[in-house]
């Protein structure tokens, strides 16, 4: 699995192995396909795009309606910039597999992972016991699942080393 | 003169001093857990935001992990809607309500 998570005097080092970063290339590509196309009533009803974009009052539908009105527009355009600014460092990745990520990089990084895998984690239903099944072997040979704990372990290990 | 009961002042006033005091009444910020978050971008993501220290933002996280939700800034109501908007850019779960 990728390596060398580590703060450099470059910035943010890791380096890809084999076809990991092919693998995020494709899921951050299908993520701004998906915030590209949204329409505002999917965000209501569609689950993954609902647990992107939240409503922001529990029990009040015209409050969390004006409010989603006032603000969604830019959580997506913030959103789809960050990942398309994940898309460019993997474009330049070289052979090595090795990336040097700068502070503004590694933030949309920490961001886009994290909304890959709410994408991916919504989508696959899990809960709290997921990771508990996939130890115990229940739900080994998942693939969707794999990479889902694939990203999550990506997504940790960037945050470690990030910490102020 | 007609029986016909009327309505005492104080039971038309009272609902105005409740309408008085809400609007006195501070607003908060929740978090509220999900199984997808890493416990460590949760800590990162309020310290980054809220300036919170390392214990302060790991105690919030921890209160959101096991209770199931955490207050975790509060003030006028703009400025929630503000916090709840930056919450969820960074994908976390959060909602503003009335104290």
């Amino acid at each position: 699995m990728a390596r060398e998570f580590r703060r450099g005097p470059a910035g943010i080092e890791l380096r890809f192995e084999g076809s990991e970063a092919e693998l995020v290339e494709q899921l951050v590509d299908d993520l701004v396909q998906r915030l590209a196309d949204v329409d505002d009533a999917a965000m209501v009803t569609d689950p993954v795009l609902s647990r992107l974009f939240p409503d922001g009052y529990h029990d009040d539908p015209a409050a969390a309606a004006e409010l989603r009105s006032l603000i969604q527009d830019d959580l997506r355009d913030g959103k789809i910039a960050s990942a398309k600014a994940v898309l460019e460092t993997l474009h330049e990745l070289p052979e090595s597999g090795r990336l040097t990520l700068d502070a503004d990089q590694a933030g949309c990084w920490l961001g886009t992972l994290n909304d890959v895998r709410l994408t991916l984690g919504t989508a696959l239903g899990v809960t709290e016991e997921t990771e508990l099944a996939l130890e115990s072997g229940d739900e080994q040979g998942n693939f969707a699942l794999g990479v889902y704990f694939f990203l999550g372990w990506l997504q940790g290990n960037l945050v470690e080393s990030m910490a102020p | 003169m007609s029986s016909s009961p009327t309505i005492a002042p104080e039971r038309i006033e009272r609902p105005e001093q409740d309408e008085d005091e809400r609007l006195d009444r501070l607003w908060v910020t929740i978090v509220w857990n999900d199984p997808i978050n890493l416990m460590a971008y949760v800590t990162y993501v309020l310290q980054e935001l809220f300036g919170y220290s390392k214990e302060k933002a790991t105690t919030l996280m921890l209160d959101v992990h096991h209770k199931g939700k955490a207050v975790v800034s509060s003030g006028e109501r703009e400025q929630m809607e503000f916090d709840v908007a930056r919450l969820h850019a960074r994908g976390l779960w959060a909602t503003l309500q009335q104290d």
